[in-house]
């Protein structure tokens, strides 16, 4: 399905503006413009055009190119369902800043900035997002080397005079933060205004993974509150530029290692697309159906985690029994149960072992009275609705300026799913409804995530029943000259075993384009952006991660509240560390 | 495919007056965990008990040695490198390194292979055996592209999910500690992962289903395994 | 010469209660270990000792050997005092509490009880409004943000449920007519004094959950809130005193004045009073089925935000707790 802006609109905007240039393709359409008018196309698009919804701004290198820095905007309207992109070479290494339009531009342009070392003018607060204060180099730039510049000397602790060291010992090592480096980057997210200064994390028991909160407090409520990322930050966009397109799958599902498919899933439709590959049946009906049972693990690991933030002990070891179940299914089927990197380019690695629909048929039947279960222990339970019914209630309106997607935008009643909006492999083939929100509460999101998991179950069913009938058929599409040949064809034909020594090295010879694409993760839309020069290992790959826009709102929704509902508040807004910090 | 609207109001009534004075919500929730109480346990005690992993799991990796069951063109492949042609109880490993091309972090693989010291007119001058193979599993990922990659189906992943180590040094391992890992995984489930042509067979299990501890870990309610598709009733 | 007798004869009850207790809320650890494992499918401890009986043993152990870090900048006087604070009080309830009719041994008479003073009850209440005091030091002393928020919280949510419950137990003192704790239970021979107060029951059930520090109202040491609230900074045998003097001794001897209010204490249940069983095990199989209710709503419901509590002890509870006095008043006119 075709999601990016129409020949119409394009040609009002260059009768409005006539000094941009425009570049349509079937993949990527977008607009570049000059920095001195930036700012007026944005909004032009914004209020006339109505391309509301903010969705992602990242900056690419072109180290051989003058200005160097290229900024990428990609905006989404929520009436048309179209995309458009907007591109502007950074004059100066200097852009200026969106924050006026949309608020969720804010972290976007702070990692930016310690990236790439773009500067923003007319920022609030323009700091590092992931790297501390004081740190010299902005790692994404091409001459920054993969492994970086190892010149601290920082020899072992554990070593007794005269003892051989393990083989990977080395005594330089690439630079380290100090406690006066940390001191200095939390002075200058926030300053303390109000009574006490609490630092929530980055070691907590009740924050989701190493995040860490500043709360700036009286009493017990919130007067300001500022999040300090990137202690989970490993350069996987940086990795991916060394690396070839199937090597990068086992890096994609350590990312959000809980719902590791789903997000290997968005990466592989992203390149298929950008090759043009089209996978066969049977693979996407077992992508659909294993990325709904990843569906229903992150979801049970979300409501056991948030049961326990708020008291109910019990709730986790149920939750984490079903669990186990699907774990063990993953297990039989991929290889591993949490980062199995099943999903290849044009299919699958391995077909269906014997058994397993019969397994999953079972889980199925198994599960709909354990959802009851938990339903009645919590549902109507006054002490939860107490906790979390009108706590942290988030708008219309800021779904689309801070860009907030999946569960938490539909909570707010915006219909933002990229399942319907443009179905890649067979969610145009199998019904489902969409669970909608009211108000926008905790409260909603919870029902909300209870509902998609009833959901999740009965798009298992209909997968289930139409794979009982695919026993022949092909798991991946060999044929095509991109895709990696199975292991009979290698060990039968020529041919494919040289087709395979080609890909391995070599790489997937990747025509020249960019590409957008993104898939519905549990925490929100993952996006990839993919910009491919024709050689075997991508240029440039920009994940968009929901989970990191997500977050964003904490800090406007937490202002007034206690420290207890800002626990109910971060479960409800379900971030995963490996995915804000990539 | 319509919309389903949820909310406090819509597919979930409020509390009734009823429902406040006498504590009936807090009563059901109550009466759901103490029937938990008398069902029985589904831990499995480990290091007691232990779940067999599934023939698909991606373990410690192995060498397989040649055992009979090698492919159709392995000869091909031992010709064309210059490998001397191993007998029965060598390591089947020609120093393609194909794995380490597939790999996406090479620098776990160190491997060397060596000329023979024979003189001129012996049938194997001129050829090379595999003299060293490393691997460092700090490094590594299990994700298994290297198993996928190597031609003769000799790398491969085995069920051994301890890697406990005191030093750095216990993770890398070498060509003997890996072939005897190899060996000791074939012996035991061999022919639950590969049929006669070292390939994955179309009856491969998705387990073994006559293993206790999973069926505890199941909730004492396992699902029986039968035949994938619908034809095959 | 009497007097040495009665100071001889009473040092021996205290020792026997006291190490008794201590064995007891040791056991009572195991109890709700494998309790609350049951529940939640699991089987709790399993291998010290036949299916974990000499667990707490181990545990006991275990808290008296580990290294006792105290931070440079506490309070040292008050930090050390805390865990006493908390824990001494909790055991002196014991003192009034009986366990039984008095009974006869070889031709001595045996008093089941330490001492019969004609306001038992009162002297509980001081008693269980002097523990929450080790609360409020250690939160104060450890010189820390998280136990200073988790101390000042279980403040707060005490003040109101201690006015609550003194309230709620004006009824059966009312009923009986006296607030010694033996008057009480032998007045209610005929009935027992939940009938009428059905009302401070609930309150009481509340209140108890309040001061023992269990969820729904474990605000002080909501783990993801507050690392630990406030005993964060304890280690050692002075964080073991915190949960073993409120989770356990504190509820057993709560659930001990409760049964004693209103369950009857030692008198068997009605229609079950032909059976041979003594009165003291009457009273520890209700006190024992009472903890075990305390801990089946601990492990179920989720907890309260502190201002929640607050307003639920000033507008619920005790309006409830006055009603409960005017409905006594009622029936004591009717049924005199």
């Amino acid at each position: 399905m075709h999601l990016w802006i129409e020949e119409k609109e394009l040609k009002e905007i260059k009768d409005k503006f006539p000094s941009i240039a425009i570049n349509k393709e079937e993949n990527f359409t977008y607009i570049q413009v000059k920095k001195s008018q930036l700012l007026e196309i944005l909004r032009f698009l914004k209020d006339r055009l109505n391309y509301k919804m903010f969705i992602d701004f990242f900056c690419i290198d072109f180290p051989l190119h003058n200005p160097r820095f290229q900024g990428v905007y990609i905006l989404f309207s929520p009436e048309k369902k179209k995309r458009v992109a907007v591109k502007v070479w950074a004059e100066d290494n200097s852009l200026p800043s969106v924050i006026s339009l949309w608020k969720g531009a804010k972290w976007a342009e702070r990692e930016a900035w310690d990236m790439f070392g773009v500067k923003f003018e007319g920022h609030e607060n323009l700091v590092r997002m992931f790297l501390w204060e004081g740190y010299k180099y902005h790692p994404l730039r091409k001459d920054f080397p993969l492994k970086g510049y190892e010149e601290v000397y920082l020899p072992s602790l554990n070593l007794r005079p005269g003892e051989i060291p393990a083989h990977n010992y080395s005594p330089y090592h690439t630079e380290i933060p100090t406690m006066e480096d940390l001191e200095r980057t939390q002075k200058k997210r926030m300053e303390k205004r109000n009574q006490i200064v609490l630092n929530w994390g980055p070691l907590h028991p009740g924050t989701h993974g190493t995040i860490w909160f500043l709360f700036d407090m009286e009493g017990e409520y919130i007067k300001n509150c500022d999040i300090i990322l990137g202690q989970l930050h490993r350069g996987v966009e940086k990795i991916a530029e060394n690396l070839t397109y199937t090597q990068f799958i086992p890096y994609t599902d350590r990312m959000d290692y809980i719902s590791a498919l789903c997000s290997q899933v968005a990466y592989v439709n992203a390149v298929e697309k950008l090759l043009g590959i089209e996978p066969p049946e049977k693979a996407k009906f077992i992508r659909t159906m294993m990325c709904e049972l990843q569906r229903i693990n992150s979801h049970l690991l979300w409501l056991g985690t948030y049961a326990l933030d708020l008291g109910a002990l019990t709730i986790f070891l149920y939750a984490f029994r079903e669990r186990e179940k699907i774990m063990d299914i993953i297990e039989g089927i991929a290889g591993i149960r949490l980062n199995s990197s099943y999903i290849r380019i044009g299919g699958v690695a391995k077909d269906l072992p014997e058994g397993a629909l019969d397994v999953i048929k079972h889980f199925c039947e198994d599960f709909s009275e354990k959802i009851k279960e938990y339903e009645t222990i919590l549902t109507k339970n006054r002490i939860w609705l107490k906790r979390n019914v009108n706590v942290g209630i988030i708008t219309e309106e800021d779904v689309y300026s801070y860009g907030l997607t999946g569960v938490v935008a539909r909570s707010a009643g915006v219909p933002y799913d990229i399942r319907m909006i443009q179905p890649t492999d067979a969610y145009d083939k199998v019904d489902f409804e969409l669970p909608l929100g009211t108000v926008g509460d905790c409260y909603d999101r919870y029902l909300l995530r209870m509902e998609e998991m009833r959901q999740s179950v009965n798009i298992v069913r209909q997968c289930v029943k139409k794979l009982e009938k695919m026993k022949d058929e092909n798991y991946i599409a060999s044929d095509n000259p991109y895709v990696l040949p199975t292991l009979e064809e290698v060990f039968n034909s020529i041919e494919s075993m040289v087709k395979d020594f080609n890909l391995r090295i070599y790489g997937e010879q990747v025509p020249e384009g960019e590409i957008y694409l993104s898939g519905e993760n549990p925490r929100g839309e993952l996006g990839f952006y993919i910009n491919s020069k024709g050689e075997g290992r991508p240029y440039r790959l920009r994940i968009r991660s929901g989970a990191f826009y997500n977050l964003q709102i904490f800090t406007k929704l937490i202002i007034g509240r206690t420290v207890a509902d800002a626990v109910a508040l971060l479960g409800s807004l379900d971030p995963v560390v490996g995915e804000t910090d990539r | 495919m319509g919309i389903k609207k949820v909310g406090l109001n819509r597919n979930v009534q409020p509390q009734t007056l009823t429902e406040k004075i006498f504590f009936l919500d807090f009563m059901k929730g109550l009466k759901t965990t103490i029937k938990h109480l008398f069902r029985k346990v589904i831990t499995v005690d480990f290091p007691f008990e232990l779940v067999e992993p599934a023939p698909r799991f991606r373990g410690v990796h192995g060498l397989r040695n040649v055992d009979g069951t090698e492919k159709e063109d392995f000869d091909a492949w031992v010709k064309k490198l210059k490998i001397k042609p191993p007998e029965m109880g060598e390591t089947r490993c020609i120093a393609c390194k194909f794995c380490q091309a597939a790999c996406p972090v090479p620098e776990i693989f160190i491997i060397k292979a060596e000329k023979l010291d024979v003189p001129e007119d012996h049938p194997h001058h001129g050829l090379k055996v595999l003299s060293q193979f490393d691997m460092d599993l700090s490094k590594c990922m299990f994700c298994g592209l290297c198993t996928l990659a190597c031609p003769t189906v000799c790398i491969i992943h085995t069920d051994v999910y301890d890697l406990s180590s005191y030093t750095r040094r216990g993770w890398v391992l070498n060509k003997e500690t890996l072939s005897k890992i190899a060996d000791d995984f074939i012996a035991r489930r061999g022919k639950e992962k590969y049929d006669e042509k070292s390939h994955w067979p179309d009856w491969q299990k998705i387990w073994d289903d006559s293993d206790t501890a999973r069926a505890k870990a199941w909730d004492n309610n396992p699902p029986k395994l039968g035949p994938n598709y619908a034809d095959q009733q | 010469m009497e007097l040495v007798g009665t100071v001889v004869v009473l040092v021996i009850k205290s020792v026997i209660f006291i190490l008794g207790m201590f064995l007891g809320a040791a056991y009572l650890t195991l109890l709700e270990r494998k309790f609350a494992g049951h529940v939640q499918q699991r089987p709790g401890p399993l291998h010290v000792g036949p299916h974990g009986f000499l667990q707490p043993i181990a545990d006991a152990l275990k808290v008296l050997t580990k290294e006792d870090l105290v931070p440079d900048n506490v309070d040292k006087v008050l930090f050390y005092l805390a865990s006493l604070m908390a824990f001494v009080p909790a055991i002196m309830i014991l003192a009034v509490v009986p366990f039984g009719d008095p009974f006869t041994i070889f031709g001595v008479e045996i008093k089941p009880y330490i001492t019969d003073i004609n306001v038992g009850l009162l002297l509980a209440l001081a008693f269980g409004s002097i523990s929450i005091y080790g609360v409020i030091f250690a939160g104060w002393a450890s010189n820390s943000k998280y136990p200073m928020i988790g101390g000042l919280r279980k403040a707060a949510v005490l003040i109101g449920y201690e006015v609550a419950l003194g309230f709620a137990l004006v009824g059966p003192i009312m009923m009986a007519g006296s607030f010694s704790l033996r008057e009480i239970v032998e007045a209610q021979q005929n009935i027992w004094f939940i009938i009428p107060n059905i009302l401070a029951f609930v309150v009481v059930i509340f209140c108890v959950l309040a001061e023992t520090g269990r969820t729904p109202f474990d605000v002080q040491e909501a783990e993801a809130e507050l690392v630990g609230g406030y005993v964060t900074e304890y280690t050692g045998m002075k964080f073991g005193l915190f949960p073993l003097a409120e989770w356990y001794i504190a509820t057993f001897v709560l659930s001990a004045i409760t049964v004693i209010l209103f369950f009857g204490g030692w008198n068997p249940i009605p229609f079950l009073g032909w059976l041979p069983i003594p009165a003291f095990v009457w009273f520890f199989l209700k006190v024992f089925l009472l903890f075990m209710f305390f801990l089946w709503v601990h492990w179920t419901l989720p907890r309260y935000r502190v201002d929640q509590i607050t307003e639920l002890a000033w507008k619920v509870m005790l309006p409830l707790a006055l009603a409960n006095i005017f409905i006594v008043a009622i029936w004591i006119i009717i049924f005199g």
